[in-house]
């Protein structure tokens, strides 16, 4: 990291903990919360879930039609739920049709099924 | 409002880079502003859409400019003072803060917060609402500009689409963000033909669908 950068990283540090420290001198939050909420959160965090949602509906059928007609009911059935996952739609390619799904407006990403969006989804471009 | 974020069909920023370095985090203070928002949201101290508003209203110049995460960054320090979670004038000598929670507090807070994040938090009301639109009706995007937040895009306001499906009845970001209440209304995913909303734009062959409460339509 050249000296700019490394400036630049302890300003936004430092205003992290500017604000840390007034909700901590409020009591709503402790030193600590962030980090472990993380380390709590990070835990599970990432596309396995929506892999094996995928996987399950290519060898269940009635399971892929349950899927299609209500995701976030049938994503419950293999314990997948959480925030960013409250209503989940899913479509399915076919021949014909070649679908994507991308927010047009900011960078909303299914959380609970996918994890974290790449740094490019998140991009201007 | 009609933002910079607002980028949909604008020329100029290149091709996408999809080359993914796997990394959630670059830096550790991006980790964190990650966590202090998703606690702070979860706490149900700043609504989502507020945070959202917050990152929209970054003026123009900085906006584009701004790393992803400090722009997150950005709108908490707005917005914390806004909703009366800090006191707008308020410094703090970090060195005199003691925790005030004590352990067993500390622990319950992280336990419900991770509890909260697990559990979701719907945006679904169960009110009666009647739909107005149905299943193939044509409805038209109104052009409306309002000042806070939106979550049309510019690009659609004026186009004629479809009615896809009726999602249910949702809470209003446009009421939320701003503490006007929920507004609860239904949602609709409205289907766009690419030939109308580009025109002479592209040759691609297909639809945009897009999730529209019913406050922003109108029949054609």
């Amino acid at each position: 990291m050249s000296g700019e950068q490394l400036a630049e990283t302890a300003e936004l540090a430092r205003r992290i903990r500017h604000l840390e420290a007034l909700l901590v001198d409020k009591g709503v939050i402790a030193w600590d919360t962030v980090e472990r909420v993380m380390d709590g959160y990070e835990y599970d965090l990432g596309p396995a879930r929506g892999a094996r949602l995928v996987a399950r509906a290519w060898i269940d059928e009635e399971f892929r039609d349950r899927l299609l007609e209500d995701g976030t009911k049938a994503a419950a059935e293999l314990g997948i739920a959480g925030a960013q996952g409250e209503h989940l739609r899913v479509v399915a390619d076919s021949a014909e049709v070649h679908n994507v799904v991308v927010c047009t407006l900011c960078s909303c990403y299914p959380w609970a099924i996918l994890g974290l969006p790449p740094a490019w989804y998140k991009d201007a471009a | 409002m009609n933002s910079v974020a607002d980028l949909g069909g604008s020329d100029g920023f290149g091709p996408v880079d999809t080359r993914a370095d796997g990394e959630n985090w670059h830096g550790d203070w991006e980790r964190k502003v990650f966590g202090l928002d998703m606690v702070v949201e979860t706490l149900g101290l700043i609504p989502t859409d507020a945070v959202r508003f917050g990152v929209e209203s970054v003026p123009p110049k900085h906006y584009l400019l701004m790393a992803y995460y400090e722009k997150w960054l950005t709108s908490l320090e707005k917005m914390l003072p806004i909703w009366g979670v800090l006191d707008p004038a308020e410094t703090v000598e970090e060195t005199t803060i003691d925790e005030r929670l004590s352990e067993s507090e500390r622990d319950a807070l992280v336990e419900g917060v991770l509890a909260a994040i697990a559990a979701g938090a719907p945006k679904t009301r169960d009110v009666d609402v009647l739909p107005l639109f149905s299943v193939g009706d044509r409805v038209r995007a109104r052009r409306i500009h309002p000042a806070g937040h939106h979550r049309m895009p510019r690009y659609v306001r004026g186009c004629v689409g479809t009615v896809q499906r009726v999602h249910g009845i949702f809470v209003l970001p446009d009421a939320v963000a701003h503490n006007m209440g929920e507004q609860p209304q239904p949602l609709y995913s409205v289907s766009f033909d690419l030939a109308d909303l580009w025109s002479d734009r592209t040759d691609a062959v297909g639809a945009l669908n897009l999730d529209l409460y019913e406050t922003y339509l109108e029949a054609p």
